[in-house]
Protein backbone atom coordinates (compact mmCIF):
# COMPACT_ATOMS: atom_id res chain seq x y z
CA UNK A 1 0.00 0.00 0.00
CA UNK A 2 2.54 2.29 1.05
CA UNK A 3 4.75 4.03 -2.02
CA UNK A 4 8.17 5.70 -0.49
CA UNK A 5 9.84 7.96 -2.65
CA UNK A 6 12.54 6.53 -3.28
CA UNK A 7 13.74 9.30 -5.34
CA UNK A 8 14.03 11.31 -2.14
CA UNK A 9 15.16 8.35 0.13
CA UNK A 10 12.23 8.38 1.51
CA UNK A 11 12.33 4.56 1.44
CA UNK A 12 15.20 3.62 3.92
CA UNK A 13 14.33 6.34 5.76
CA UNK A 14 10.68 5.08 6.11
CA UNK A 15 11.72 1.65 7.11
CA UNK A 16 13.83 3.12 9.72
CA UNK A 17 11.38 4.98 11.28
CA UNK A 18 8.90 2.20 10.78
CA UNK A 19 11.50 0.17 12.63
CA UNK A 20 12.32 2.26 15.19
CA UNK A 21 8.13 2.63 15.95
CA UNK A 22 7.55 -1.30 16.18
CA UNK A 23 10.76 -0.99 18.46
CA UNK A 24 8.96 1.21 20.45
CA UNK A 25 5.30 0.49 20.97
CA UNK A 26 5.42 -3.36 19.97
CA UNK A 27 5.44 -4.31 24.15
CA UNK A 28 2.14 -1.93 24.58
CA UNK A 29 -1.04 -3.33 25.96
CA UNK A 30 -4.24 -1.47 26.00
CA UNK A 31 -5.01 -1.65 29.81
CA UNK A 32 -8.25 -3.31 30.55
CA UNK A 33 -9.79 -0.47 32.05
CA UNK A 34 -9.64 1.73 29.56
CA UNK A 35 -12.86 1.15 28.03
CA UNK A 36 -14.22 0.68 31.70
CA UNK A 37 -12.97 4.25 32.31
CA UNK A 38 -14.21 5.14 28.89
CA UNK A 39 -18.10 3.67 29.77
CA UNK A 40 -18.04 5.27 32.88
CA UNK A 41 -17.43 8.99 31.62
CA UNK A 42 -19.71 8.67 28.81
CA UNK A 43 -22.80 7.03 31.53
CA UNK A 44 -21.36 10.07 33.93
CA UNK A 45 -21.87 12.28 30.59
CA UNK A 46 -25.46 11.62 29.81
CA UNK A 47 -26.53 11.40 33.59
CA UNK A 48 -25.39 14.89 33.96
CA UNK A 49 -26.91 16.54 30.66
CA UNK A 50 -30.12 14.28 30.47
CA UNK A 51 -31.87 16.89 32.71
CA UNK A 52 -30.40 19.71 30.55
CA UNK A 53 -30.26 18.14 27.22
CA UNK A 54 -33.78 17.61 27.76
CA UNK A 55 -34.30 20.70 29.25
CA UNK A 56 -32.30 21.74 26.17
CA UNK A 57 -34.78 20.38 23.89
CA UNK A 58 -37.60 21.25 25.24
CA UNK A 59 -36.49 24.88 24.37
CA UNK A 60 -36.36 23.78 20.71
CA UNK A 61 -39.84 23.42 21.09
CA UNK A 62 -40.24 26.91 20.97
CA UNK A 63 -38.48 27.13 17.39
CA UNK A 64 -41.42 25.46 16.39
CA UNK A 65 -43.92 28.45 17.87
CA UNK A 66 -44.23 30.21 14.87
CA UNK A 67 -45.01 27.40 12.79
CA UNK A 68 -46.93 24.66 14.53
CA UNK A 69 -49.77 25.39 16.14
CA UNK A 70 -51.23 27.51 18.90
CA UNK A 71 -51.36 25.41 22.30
CA UNK A 72 -54.29 25.24 23.61
CA UNK A 73 -54.78 26.52 27.24
CA UNK A 74 -58.13 28.06 26.88
CA UNK A 75 -60.15 27.18 29.95
CA UNK A 76 -63.66 25.45 28.40
CA UNK A 77 -62.01 24.67 24.59
CA UNK A 78 -63.48 21.75 23.61
CA UNK A 79 -59.78 19.54 23.33
CA UNK A 80 -58.83 16.44 24.89
CA UNK A 81 -55.58 17.99 25.89
CA UNK A 82 -57.36 21.20 27.56
CA UNK A 83 -55.85 21.67 30.85
CA UNK A 84 -58.17 22.52 33.93
CA UNK A 85 -58.94 26.52 34.30
CA UNK A 86 -56.08 28.00 37.08
CA UNK A 87 -58.07 30.10 39.79
CA UNK A 88 -55.80 33.04 38.86
CA UNK A 89 -55.93 32.65 35.06
CA UNK A 90 -58.44 34.30 32.55
CA UNK A 91 -58.76 33.38 28.87
CA UNK A 92 -55.71 33.29 27.26
CA UNK A 93 -53.59 31.46 24.45
CA UNK A 94 -49.99 30.04 24.88
CA UNK A 95 -47.85 29.69 21.93
CA UNK A 96 -45.83 26.99 21.65
CA UNK A 97 -42.52 29.79 21.62
CA UNK A 98 -44.29 30.71 25.65
CA UNK A 99 -44.15 27.60 26.66
CA UNK A 100 -40.85 27.33 25.75
CA UNK A 101 -39.48 30.65 26.61
CA UNK A 102 -40.97 29.60 30.07
CA UNK A 103 -39.36 26.53 29.88
CA UNK A 104 -36.19 27.98 28.98
CA UNK A 105 -36.44 29.97 32.49
CA UNK A 106 -37.14 27.50 34.47
CA UNK A 107 -34.05 25.49 33.33
CA UNK A 108 -31.77 28.62 34.61
CA UNK A 109 -33.73 28.61 37.65
CA UNK A 110 -33.00 25.04 38.23
CA UNK A 111 -29.69 25.77 38.26
CA UNK A 112 -30.12 26.81 41.93
CA UNK A 113 -31.95 23.29 42.55
CA UNK A 114 -31.38 19.44 43.26
CA UNK A 115 -32.91 16.88 40.42
CA UNK A 116 -34.52 13.81 42.35
CA UNK A 117 -35.59 11.28 39.18
CA UNK A 118 -37.42 8.56 40.43
CA UNK A 119 -36.84 5.85 37.44
CA UNK A 120 -34.98 2.51 38.12
CA UNK A 121 -33.61 3.94 41.26
CA UNK A 122 -33.18 7.12 42.40
CA UNK A 123 -30.86 10.00 41.27
CA UNK A 124 -29.82 13.12 42.94
CA UNK A 125 -28.53 15.77 41.04
CA UNK A 126 -27.46 19.26 42.19
CA UNK A 127 -27.62 20.97 39.26
CA UNK A 128 -25.02 23.75 40.03
CA UNK A 129 -22.31 21.13 40.73
CA UNK A 130 -23.44 18.11 39.04
CA UNK A 131 -22.92 16.53 42.24
CA UNK A 132 -24.94 13.23 41.93
CA UNK A 133 -25.89 10.23 43.95
CA UNK A 134 -27.17 7.43 41.93
CA UNK A 135 -29.57 5.07 44.18
CA UNK A 136 -30.15 1.52 42.62
CA UNK A 137 -33.52 0.02 42.98
CA UNK A 138 -32.34 -3.30 43.37
CA UNK A 139 -31.87 -4.42 47.02
CA UNK A 140 -29.09 -6.90 48.57
CA UNK A 141 -30.15 -9.40 50.69
CA UNK A 142 -29.94 -6.70 53.91
CA UNK A 143 -32.42 -4.45 52.09
CA UNK A 144 -30.42 -1.97 51.38
CA UNK A 145 -29.61 -0.76 47.62
CA UNK A 146 -27.58 -2.84 46.25
CA UNK A 147 -25.16 -0.29 45.03
CA UNK A 148 -24.92 3.33 45.76
CA UNK A 149 -22.73 5.89 43.16
CA UNK A 150 -21.66 9.07 44.35
CA UNK A 151 -19.98 11.38 41.60
CA UNK A 152 -18.47 14.93 42.50
CA UNK A 153 -16.19 17.39 40.20
CA UNK A 154 -13.93 19.32 42.70
CA UNK A 155 -10.89 21.54 41.39
CA UNK A 156 -11.04 19.84 37.74
CA UNK A 157 -10.83 16.60 39.38
CA UNK A 158 -13.38 14.32 38.84
CA UNK A 159 -13.59 11.65 41.46
CA UNK A 160 -16.35 8.83 42.14
CA UNK A 161 -17.09 6.03 44.92
CA UNK A 162 -18.91 3.21 44.28
CA UNK A 163 -20.34 1.03 47.06
CA UNK A 164 -21.61 -2.61 46.58
CA UNK A 165 -23.64 -3.50 49.77
CA UNK A 166 -24.01 -7.01 48.77
CA UNK A 167 -20.34 -7.86 49.18
CA UNK A 168 -19.77 -5.15 51.46
CA UNK A 169 -16.97 -3.58 49.07
CA UNK A 170 -16.61 -0.21 47.66
CA UNK A 171 -14.23 1.81 45.49
CA UNK A 172 -13.45 4.96 44.64
CA UNK A 173 -12.24 6.33 41.42
CA UNK A 174 -10.29 9.76 39.93
CA UNK A 175 -9.27 11.44 37.29
CA UNK A 176 -8.11 14.52 35.75
CA UNK A 177 -6.68 13.40 33.17
CA UNK A 178 -8.73 14.99 30.09
CA UNK A 179 -8.42 18.23 32.84
CA UNK A 180 -6.26 20.25 30.87
CA UNK A 181 -6.90 19.12 27.49
CA UNK A 182 -7.48 22.25 25.14
CA UNK A 183 -11.08 20.96 23.99
CA UNK A 184 -12.36 18.48 26.53
CA UNK A 185 -12.79 19.71 29.71
CA UNK A 186 -14.56 18.08 32.76
CA UNK A 187 -16.38 21.76 33.56
CA UNK A 188 -17.87 21.03 29.39
CA UNK A 189 -20.00 18.46 31.72
CA UNK A 190 -21.50 21.03 33.78
CA UNK A 191 -24.81 22.43 32.34
CA UNK A 192 -25.42 26.26 31.32
CA UNK A 193 -21.39 26.19 30.31
CA UNK A 194 -21.31 25.30 27.12
CA UNK A 195 -23.87 26.52 24.23
CA UNK A 196 -26.57 26.44 26.96
CA UNK A 197 -28.96 29.66 26.56
CA UNK A 198 -31.93 27.71 26.54
CA UNK A 199 -33.86 30.96 24.46
CA UNK A 200 -30.48 30.05 21.89
CA UNK A 201 -31.33 26.82 21.89
CA UNK A 202 -35.41 27.18 20.85
CA UNK A 203 -34.19 29.35 17.62
CA UNK A 204 -31.95 26.57 17.26
CA UNK A 205 -34.34 23.81 17.58
CA UNK A 206 -36.81 25.59 15.80
CA UNK A 207 -34.47 25.43 12.81
CA UNK A 208 -33.97 21.86 13.28
CA UNK A 209 -37.62 21.18 13.12
CA UNK A 210 -37.39 17.94 15.55
CA UNK A 211 -39.70 19.17 18.12
CA UNK A 212 -43.55 19.91 18.96
CA UNK A 213 -45.55 20.76 21.90
CA UNK A 214 -48.16 18.43 21.98
CA UNK A 215 -50.16 20.18 24.36
CA UNK A 216 -51.61 19.97 28.14
CA UNK A 217 -52.40 16.76 29.50
CA UNK A 218 -53.05 15.67 33.45
CA UNK A 219 -50.15 13.32 34.73
CA UNK A 220 -51.45 12.05 38.16
CA UNK A 221 -53.81 15.12 38.16
CA UNK A 222 -50.96 16.87 37.87
CA UNK A 223 -51.21 19.81 34.70
CA UNK A 224 -48.40 19.10 32.34
CA UNK A 225 -47.32 20.15 28.87
CA UNK A 226 -46.13 17.14 26.95
CA UNK A 227 -43.79 17.39 24.43
CA UNK A 228 -42.45 15.62 21.85
CA UNK A 229 -38.82 15.41 20.97
CA UNK A 230 -37.98 13.25 17.43
CA UNK A 231 -35.09 11.49 17.11
CA UNK A 232 -32.44 12.51 14.60
CA UNK A 233 -32.63 9.11 12.51
CA UNK A 234 -30.54 9.35 9.44
CA UNK A 235 -31.41 8.31 6.42
CA UNK A 236 -30.99 4.11 5.66
CA UNK A 237 -30.11 3.88 9.52
CA UNK A 238 -31.11 0.35 10.60
CA UNK A 239 -32.29 1.66 14.26
CA UNK A 240 -34.87 4.30 14.05
CA UNK A 241 -35.61 5.70 17.15
CA UNK A 242 -38.68 6.62 18.67
CA UNK A 243 -39.14 9.83 19.76
CA UNK A 244 -39.34 11.08 23.31
CA UNK A 245 -41.67 12.72 25.92
CA UNK A 246 -41.27 15.45 27.71
CA UNK A 247 -43.70 16.08 30.77
CA UNK A 248 -43.37 19.80 31.97
CA UNK A 249 -45.52 21.62 35.02
CA UNK A 250 -47.44 23.62 33.31
CA UNK A 251 -47.23 26.15 36.75
CA UNK A 252 -43.51 26.23 36.99
CA UNK A 253 -42.45 24.69 33.73
CA UNK A 254 -39.82 22.43 35.39
CA UNK A 255 -39.52 18.91 33.93
CA UNK A 256 -41.18 16.58 35.98
CA UNK A 257 -41.47 13.46 33.91
CA UNK A 258 -39.43 11.89 30.59
CA UNK A 259 -39.84 9.04 28.50
CA UNK A 260 -37.65 7.61 26.10
CA UNK A 261 -36.54 4.16 24.41
CA UNK A 262 -33.84 1.65 24.16
CA UNK A 263 -34.08 -1.29 22.21
CA UNK A 264 -34.20 -4.89 22.98
CA UNK A 265 -31.09 -6.19 21.72
CA UNK A 266 -30.59 -8.54 19.52
CA UNK A 267 -33.12 -7.90 17.71
CA UNK A 268 -35.95 -10.79 17.20
CA UNK A 269 -35.82 -13.50 14.18
CA UNK A 270 -36.51 -11.38 11.42
CA UNK A 271 -34.91 -8.51 12.38
CA UNK A 272 -37.85 -6.83 14.00
CA UNK A 273 -36.63 -4.60 16.69
CA UNK A 274 -38.79 -4.01 19.64
CA UNK A 275 -38.75 -1.09 21.94
CA UNK A 276 -38.86 -0.71 25.84
CA UNK A 277 -39.66 2.41 27.67
CA UNK A 278 -37.75 4.43 30.07
CA UNK A 279 -40.21 6.06 32.35
CA UNK A 280 -38.29 8.87 34.68
CA UNK A 281 -40.44 11.42 36.92
CA UNK A 282 -38.58 13.99 38.68
CA UNK A 283 -38.88 16.26 41.59
CA UNK A 284 -37.01 19.68 42.76
CA UNK A 285 -35.79 20.44 46.12
CA UNK A 286 -34.24 23.43 47.18
CA UNK A 287 -30.31 23.11 48.07
CA UNK A 288 -31.22 22.93 51.72
CA UNK A 289 -28.49 21.45 54.15
CA UNK A 290 -30.97 19.05 54.31
CA UNK A 291 -31.28 18.10 50.79
CA UNK A 292 -27.25 18.57 49.87
CA UNK A 293 -26.53 15.67 52.51
CA UNK A 294 -28.70 13.35 49.87
CA UNK A 295 -25.96 13.76 47.43
CA UNK A 296 -22.90 12.09 49.86
CA UNK A 297 -22.73 8.51 51.04
CA UNK A 298 -20.08 7.19 52.74
CA UNK A 299 -18.63 3.39 52.72
CA UNK A 300 -20.03 1.96 56.23
CA UNK A 301 -17.79 0.73 58.67
CA UNK A 302 -16.17 -2.66 57.99
CA UNK A 303 -16.48 -3.00 53.89
CA UNK A 304 -13.74 -3.49 51.74
CA UNK A 305 -11.84 -0.86 49.66
CA UNK A 306 -11.32 -2.61 46.42
CA UNK A 307 -9.69 -1.45 42.92
CA UNK A 308 -11.99 -0.02 40.85
CA UNK A 309 -11.57 -2.10 37.60
CA UNK A 310 -12.58 -5.05 40.56
CA UNK A 311 -15.58 -3.63 41.48
CA UNK A 312 -16.97 -2.66 38.22
CA UNK A 313 -16.26 -6.05 36.26
CA UNK A 314 -16.46 -8.33 39.19
CA UNK A 315 -19.29 -7.23 41.67
CA UNK A 316 -20.68 -4.64 39.31
CA UNK A 317 -20.89 -5.77 35.61
CA UNK A 318 -22.54 -8.24 35.84
CA UNK A 319 -26.04 -6.47 37.11
CA UNK A 320 -25.38 -4.90 33.69
CA UNK B 1 -19.44 1.57 37.51
CA UNK B 2 -21.35 -1.17 35.55
CA UNK B 3 -20.81 -2.07 31.93
CA UNK B 4 -23.29 -2.34 29.64
CA UNK B 5 -23.90 -5.78 28.09
CA UNK B 6 -24.89 -4.11 24.78
CA UNK B 7 -21.03 -2.96 24.74
CA UNK B 8 -20.07 -6.91 24.63
CA UNK B 9 -19.14 -6.64 21.22
CA UNK B 10 -17.01 -3.57 21.92
CA UNK B 11 -15.26 -5.30 24.52
CA UNK B 12 -14.97 -8.49 22.04
CA UNK B 13 -13.40 -5.71 19.01
CA UNK B 14 -10.76 -4.12 21.70
CA UNK B 15 -9.94 -7.62 22.81
CA UNK B 16 -8.62 -8.16 19.65
CA UNK B 17 -8.02 -4.55 18.22
CA UNK B 18 -7.28 -2.35 21.72
CA UNK B 19 -3.21 -2.79 21.58
CA UNK B 20 -2.94 -2.00 17.88
CA UNK B 21 -5.39 1.43 18.23
CA UNK B 22 -3.32 1.85 21.76
CA UNK B 23 0.08 1.82 19.86
CA UNK B 24 -0.90 4.05 17.00
CA UNK B 25 -2.20 6.56 19.99
CA UNK B 26 1.04 6.31 21.60
CA UNK B 27 2.10 7.58 18.40
CA UNK B 28 0.37 10.39 17.94
CA UNK B 29 -0.26 11.82 20.49
CA UNK B 30 2.62 11.18 21.26
CA UNK B 31 3.77 9.14 24.66
CA UNK B 32 2.11 6.20 26.96
CA UNK B 33 -0.42 8.29 29.23
CA UNK B 34 -1.59 10.31 26.29
CA UNK B 35 -1.70 8.18 23.75
CA UNK B 36 -3.97 6.20 26.94
CA UNK B 37 -6.40 9.56 27.07
CA UNK B 38 -6.70 9.59 23.24
CA UNK B 39 -7.45 6.48 22.89
CA UNK B 40 -10.34 6.47 25.90
CA UNK B 41 -11.69 10.01 24.38
CA UNK B 42 -11.95 8.22 21.22
CA UNK B 43 -14.32 5.36 23.12
CA UNK B 44 -15.80 7.72 24.62
CA UNK B 45 -16.92 9.43 21.36
CA UNK B 46 -17.58 6.23 20.07
CA UNK B 47 -19.55 5.29 23.05
CA UNK B 48 -22.02 8.42 22.09
CA UNK B 49 -22.67 6.93 18.76
CA UNK B 50 -22.33 3.65 19.04
CA UNK B 51 -26.20 2.24 18.39
CA UNK B 52 -25.38 3.84 14.87
CA UNK B 53 -22.13 2.79 14.24
CA UNK B 54 -22.35 -0.04 11.73
CA UNK B 55 -20.12 -2.61 11.42
CA UNK B 56 -16.47 -2.95 12.48
CA UNK B 57 -16.00 0.60 14.68
CA UNK B 58 -11.92 0.10 13.57
CA UNK B 59 -12.36 2.75 10.86
CA UNK B 60 -14.03 5.47 13.09
CA UNK B 61 -12.09 4.82 16.22
CA UNK B 62 -9.12 5.72 14.05
CA UNK B 63 -10.91 8.74 11.74
CA UNK B 64 -11.77 10.12 15.58
CA UNK B 65 -8.24 9.93 16.73
CA UNK B 66 -6.35 11.67 13.43
CA UNK B 67 -8.85 14.21 13.81
CA UNK B 68 -8.28 14.56 17.48
CA UNK B 69 -4.55 14.38 17.03
CA UNK B 70 -4.78 16.71 13.93
CA UNK B 71 -6.99 19.00 15.83
CA UNK B 72 -4.95 19.66 18.72
CA UNK B 73 -5.06 16.97 21.46
CA UNK B 74 -2.74 18.16 23.71
CA UNK B 75 -2.70 18.41 27.19
CA UNK B 76 -1.71 21.93 27.99
CA UNK B 77 0.27 20.74 31.16
CA UNK B 78 1.63 17.42 30.16
CA UNK B 79 2.39 15.14 33.18
CA UNK B 80 5.81 14.36 33.34
CA UNK B 81 6.00 11.41 30.47
CA UNK B 82 6.24 7.82 32.30
CA UNK B 83 8.06 5.61 29.89
CA UNK B 84 5.99 2.33 30.62
CA UNK B 85 8.09 -0.45 30.80
CA UNK B 86 7.41 -3.04 28.86
CA UNK B 87 4.73 -5.67 29.57
CA UNK B 88 6.85 -8.88 28.95
CA UNK B 89 9.73 -10.01 30.72
CA UNK B 90 11.16 -11.31 27.61
CA UNK B 91 12.10 -8.28 26.74
CA UNK B 92 15.92 -8.45 26.20
CA UNK B 93 17.26 -4.90 26.80
CA UNK B 94 14.60 -2.95 29.00
CA UNK B 95 17.27 -0.12 28.82
CA UNK B 96 17.58 0.22 25.31
CA UNK B 97 14.04 0.05 24.33
CA UNK B 98 13.43 2.77 27.45
CA UNK B 99 16.05 5.13 25.62
CA UNK B 100 14.61 4.64 21.82
CA UNK B 101 11.69 5.27 23.25
CA UNK B 102 13.02 8.41 24.48
CA UNK B 103 14.16 9.07 21.14
CA UNK B 104 11.11 8.65 19.01
CA UNK B 105 8.29 10.64 21.09
CA UNK B 106 10.61 13.14 21.48
CA UNK B 107 11.29 13.33 18.02
CA UNK B 108 7.96 13.43 17.03
CA UNK B 109 7.32 16.27 19.89
CA UNK B 110 9.27 18.08 17.37
CA UNK B 111 6.57 17.58 14.34
CA UNK B 112 3.37 19.24 14.20
CA UNK B 113 0.30 17.61 15.40
CA UNK B 114 -0.62 16.87 11.27
CA UNK B 115 2.66 16.42 10.29
CA UNK B 116 3.17 13.57 13.08
CA UNK B 117 -0.38 12.49 11.78
CA UNK B 118 0.70 11.53 8.61
CA UNK B 119 3.88 10.56 9.66
CA UNK B 120 2.42 7.40 11.66
CA UNK B 121 -0.49 6.69 9.00
CA UNK B 122 2.34 6.39 6.26
CA UNK B 123 5.32 4.97 8.12
CA UNK B 124 3.43 3.08 10.97
CA UNK B 125 0.22 2.10 9.80
CA UNK B 126 1.31 2.03 6.08
CA UNK B 127 -1.44 3.89 4.72
CA UNK B 128 -2.10 4.77 1.56
CA UNK B 129 -1.22 8.78 0.36
CA UNK B 130 -5.08 8.30 -0.21
CA UNK B 131 -6.02 6.44 3.04
CA UNK B 132 -3.72 8.67 4.82
CA UNK B 133 -5.90 12.03 3.19
CA UNK B 134 -9.27 10.03 4.03
CA UNK B 135 -8.38 9.35 7.84
CA UNK B 136 -6.79 13.33 8.27
CA UNK B 137 -9.26 14.80 6.26
CA UNK B 138 -7.63 16.48 3.67
CA UNK B 139 -5.82 16.30 0.66
CA UNK B 140 -3.34 13.80 -1.18
CA UNK B 141 -1.21 16.76 -1.43
CA UNK B 142 -1.59 17.98 1.98
CA UNK B 143 -0.87 14.57 3.47
CA UNK B 144 2.65 14.48 1.24
CA UNK B 145 3.11 17.77 2.15
CA UNK B 146 3.53 16.86 5.66
CA UNK B 147 4.87 13.61 5.57
CA UNK B 148 7.77 14.89 3.73
CA UNK B 149 8.46 17.55 5.88
CA UNK B 150 7.63 15.33 9.20
CA UNK B 151 10.33 13.41 7.74
CA UNK B 152 12.67 15.88 7.42
CA UNK B 153 11.95 17.17 10.49
CA UNK B 154 13.29 14.20 11.71
CA UNK B 155 16.02 13.74 9.50
CA UNK B 156 17.11 16.86 11.09
CA UNK B 157 16.46 15.63 14.60
CA UNK B 158 17.98 12.16 14.21
CA UNK B 159 20.27 12.22 10.85
CA UNK B 160 19.91 11.63 7.50
CA UNK B 161 19.93 8.10 7.69
CA UNK B 162 17.16 8.05 10.90
CA UNK B 163 19.38 5.81 12.81
CA UNK B 164 17.74 6.11 15.73
CA UNK B 165 19.63 3.69 18.09
CA UNK B 166 23.12 5.80 16.64
CA UNK B 167 20.79 8.74 18.21
CA UNK B 168 20.28 6.65 21.28
CA UNK B 169 23.64 6.22 21.46
CA UNK B 170 24.88 9.61 21.04
CA UNK B 171 22.63 10.47 23.98
CA UNK B 172 19.90 12.85 22.82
Amino acid sequence: MTSYHADRGDGDAGTALQAAMSACVSDIRMPASLLDNAVSRDRTRKTRIRLASAAGVVVAVAAMATVIAVIAAVPGRPSGHVASPRPDAGPRVQSAAYVLDQAATAQVNSYRMISVEHGDGLIYTDVATQQQRIVSALRASSGQPYFQITTAIHGGVYAETDIEYQHHVYSTFTTSSLDAGTQVTLSSFLPLQGNSDPHVAFQQALKAGTIRVVGHQSLNGRDTILIRVNAANKPGAKLHWPPDWIWIDASTYLVVQTKHFIPDLPPAPGGKISWRAIVNQVTWLPPTPENLAQLTVTPPAGFTKIPYSELAQKYLGPLS
Amino acid sequence: MPRDGRYDGLAAFLDARGDALLRTAVLLAPGREAGEDLLQEALERLLRKWHKVDGNPESYLRRIMYNRAVDGFRRQARRPEVLGLPATAAVADHASQLDLRLVLMTSLELLTPRQRAAVVARYWEQLSEAETAAALGCSVSAVKAAAARGLQALRAAIGPDMDFTRKREAGL
